[in-house]
């Protein structure tokens, strides 16, 4: 068809669409506001609070969205590049929730050194604007293009504090892995464009030509080809080498944005992409979804039992931890959509909170090791007896591992009941043995971090006191303790409100 | 002949002249020198991209990444001063064996194109699906301005973060 002739059938942007696509609008108009602002009056503390306020609106806005009902049902179509629904914005809340808690994390990092950060909280907002624009892409263009924003942001933040050991070491290794990522990922949209001949998500039904034997071989390398895009930046099983390595060289709060800002938004794509395009129907698409969650459980798992360094072993946990949720994936029929929804959101509230938890800690250690003049990374052996002196971090900690673990009564356990449930349903056995299994060994590396806390030794390698230690803000920290532990007893309150 | 001469099998030629000058970008070991085949990979696109029917792309092609970005590579290998790397690297001989590769596929791509545009019954083929330029303007400006608003963000994360990379270490206290 004629390009020419296709425009007049679209409508372009009108009032409705910009009010629902008002938070991605208001995010992008505060990063060019935030380089006026630049511009203006260079200070750390300025860009900071305006970095925040930004995520705040963006947040309130996606809220109002959520609860006025603007959204319900199939979504507002907004162009054919983004498609905004319900799920879109309660992915995209959980983003702005991770990326408020890891600018306050920041403000303490950065204060130590002497620069003023302007580009840090520039490229924070650019990583946020490409997780925004994941979330309500509907289009294999405006997914790419936010991918591609996604990760040179990152790239800037992740070697950020270039005078450090890693830094540049892990920028490239990051920006070499990203780009063949996105090559891969690009030549699998290519492959599927050539069977499809539209980019779209929406184009597809399981009585199309492309399904049928002789095209069927080149549109499964395509969707092959894009997972393995998308699996890098989830970090699964066989394209997870450079996590460890990354998490460990990264400025700890971008360890932070990288394990939860990046990783929800990628999960949110690959399950509109694929719901949309109804891979669950493809037999061999499952099986190699089976094939990967299975080894990510596996591998994730048995790499950290041995694991002392905390980023590290945080690195391991979140393979293991996208296994599991892959099974969402597995879905037998079009009715579970929406189950599948509700559990992979769930489970990503229940991991978000636990990982803002446990890297607010690692950060309150390193700034303790900072102050001393002895930088070195966050080992289990410098949590001993954290319980007896620093009572509430102790006890957040312990919830955390305990979430992320699966122990009843926390978010945790819930999250994972719904995915068992799901993986019930969808009659899937393998992935239910290996969820089980996979818990099972979690528990080796898990545990023992629990007992480090409870330890009484006095020979511990480090020592803080209650005078020389760094005040963690005690209402984030109780405030953190209450949320999980309420939406681990009453779950309903959540998941109601995610459905 | 007739075979051979049909657009598509021009398409291949041009994709496979594209594929062995990249293979000779990768492989080779000075930088320059690679540079003068990544000139000829350029072009080879372009020309699939004429005989696909999109000489505005071809164009494109052709100003943007064999012009401009291609004097940014060249002015980057001039401006890091190899010097020893690059004299280590340097080939031996100063005969034609260096520049007779890619002028070899160079000059094939411009028979090619000549052939195309000489072959009436070719040109004709080639103008019933031409996406031109205005085409392509309504596009982006149409339905997918979106993608060229996250474009022009996208070039601003790459630019702010490459600005902090490349900026000097020391800038000697607060500002």
């Amino acid at each position: 068809m004629n390009p020419v002739d296709k425009v007049s059938e679209i409508t372009l942007m009108n009032t409705e669409m910009f009010i629902v696509l008002s938070p991605i609008l208001l995010l992008s108009f505060g990063i060019v506001l935030s380089l006026l602002l630049i511009a203006w009056q260079r200070s750390q503390k300025i860009i900071a609070l305006f970095s925040q306020l930004i995520l705040v609106f963006t947040l309130l806005l996606s809220m109002h969205l959520l609860s006025s009902g603007i959204l319900s049902g199939a979504g507002v179509q907004i162009t054919p590049l983004l498609k905004v629904d319900q799920f879109s914005y309660l992915s995209l809340s959980l983003i702005c929730l991770s990326a408020l808690a890891v600018i306050s994390l920041s403000k303490q990092v950065l204060k130590s050194q002497v620069e003023v950060h302007d580009e840090y909280y520039l490229l924070i907002l650019l990583v946020i604007l490409g997780a925004a624009i994941l979330v309500a892409s509907d289009h294999f263009a405006s997914m790419f293009l936010g991918f591609e924003l996604l990760s040179i942001s990152l790239v800037g933040l992740v070697g950020y504090f270039r005078e450090q050991k890693y830094a540049v070491e892990t920028g490239f290794k990051y920006l070499i892995l990203s780009a063949c990522a996105s090559s891969f990922m690009l030549l699998g949209i290519a492959f599927i464009y050539s069977q499809t001949g539209n980019l779209s998500f929406a184009i597809n039904s399981a009585t199309a030509p492309w399904h049928s034997a002789p095209l069927q071989l080149f549109n499964s390398i395509g969707v092959l080809l894009l997972f393995s895009g998308i699996a890098f930046k989830l970090s699964l099983a066989p394209f997870h080498f450079w996590a460890p390595d990354v998490y460990q060289g990264a400025p700890t709060p971008i360890t932070l944005l990288m394990a939860t800002v990046s990783k929800i938004a990628m999960f949110t794509v690959l399950m509109k992409c694929c719901f949309a395009q109804g891979y669950y129907q493809n037999d061999h698409f499952i099986d190699v979804i089976i094939a990967v969650a299975l080894l990510s459980m596996f591998i994730g798992n048995t790499l950290a039992l041995k694991q002392q360094n905390i980023k590290r072993l945080m690195a391991y946990s979140s393979i293991a931890h996208f296994g599991y949720l892959l099974i969402v994936l597995v879905i037998s029929a079009e009715q579970s959509i929406g189950f599948a929804w509700r559990s992979a959101l769930f489970y990503l509230t229940a991991y978000l909170l636990a990982n803002v938890a446990i890297f607010s800690i690692v950060i309150t250690y390193e700034q303790y090791f900072s102050q001393n003049s002895t930088e070195r990374e966050v080992c289990l052996n410098d949590w001993q007896a954290m319980f007896w002196q620093h009572r509430a971090q102790a006890v957040l900690l312990v919830f955390s591992i305990l979430s992320l673990a699966g122990i009843p009564l926390t978010m945790g356990f819930v999250g994972k009941f719904y995915l068992f449930n799901q993986a019930v349903i969808s009659q899937s056995w393998w992935l239910i043995t290996g969820l089980v299994i996979g818990s099972g060994i979690g528990l080796a590396y898990y545990l023992p971090i629990i007992f480090t806390v409870f330890k009484v030794n006095s020979s511990a390698a480090t020592h803080i006191t209650k005078d020389n230690a760094i005040k963690a803000p005690k209402i984030f920290i109780i405030f953190l303790i209450i949320i999980s532990f309420y939406f681990g007893v009453f779950p309903d309150s959540l998941s109601q409100y995610l459905l | 002949m007739s075979r051979f001469a049909s657009i598509e099998g021009l398409f291949y030629l041009a994709a496979i002249i594209a594929i062995v000058a990249s293979l000779k970008v990768v492989t080779g070991k000075n930088t320059v020198h690679a540079l003068l085949y990544l000139v000829i990979s350029l072009l080879a696109v372009a020309v699939c991209f004429y005989l696909m029917g999109a000489p505005f792309a071809a164009g494109l092609e052709v100003i943007v990444y064999a012009g401009a970005i291609l004097v940014l590579f060249v002015f980057a290998v001039m401006m890091f001063g190899l010097g020893i790397d690059e004299m280590h690297n340097a080939p031996q001989s100063k005969g034609l064996s260096l520049w007779a590769g890619p002028a070899f596929l160079g000059s094939l791509l411009l028979v090619e194109l000549i052939f195309v545009i000489d072959n009436s019954e070719l040109a004709l083929q080639l103008n019933n699906q031409v996406v031109d330029a205005k085409q392509v303007g309504i596009l982006l400006y149409g339905p997918y301005l979106l993608a060229v608003e996250i474009s022009s963000f996208l070039l601003l994360a790459g630019l702010v973060a490459g600005y902090h990379y490349a900026k000097p270490e020391h800038r000697g206290g607060r500002l």
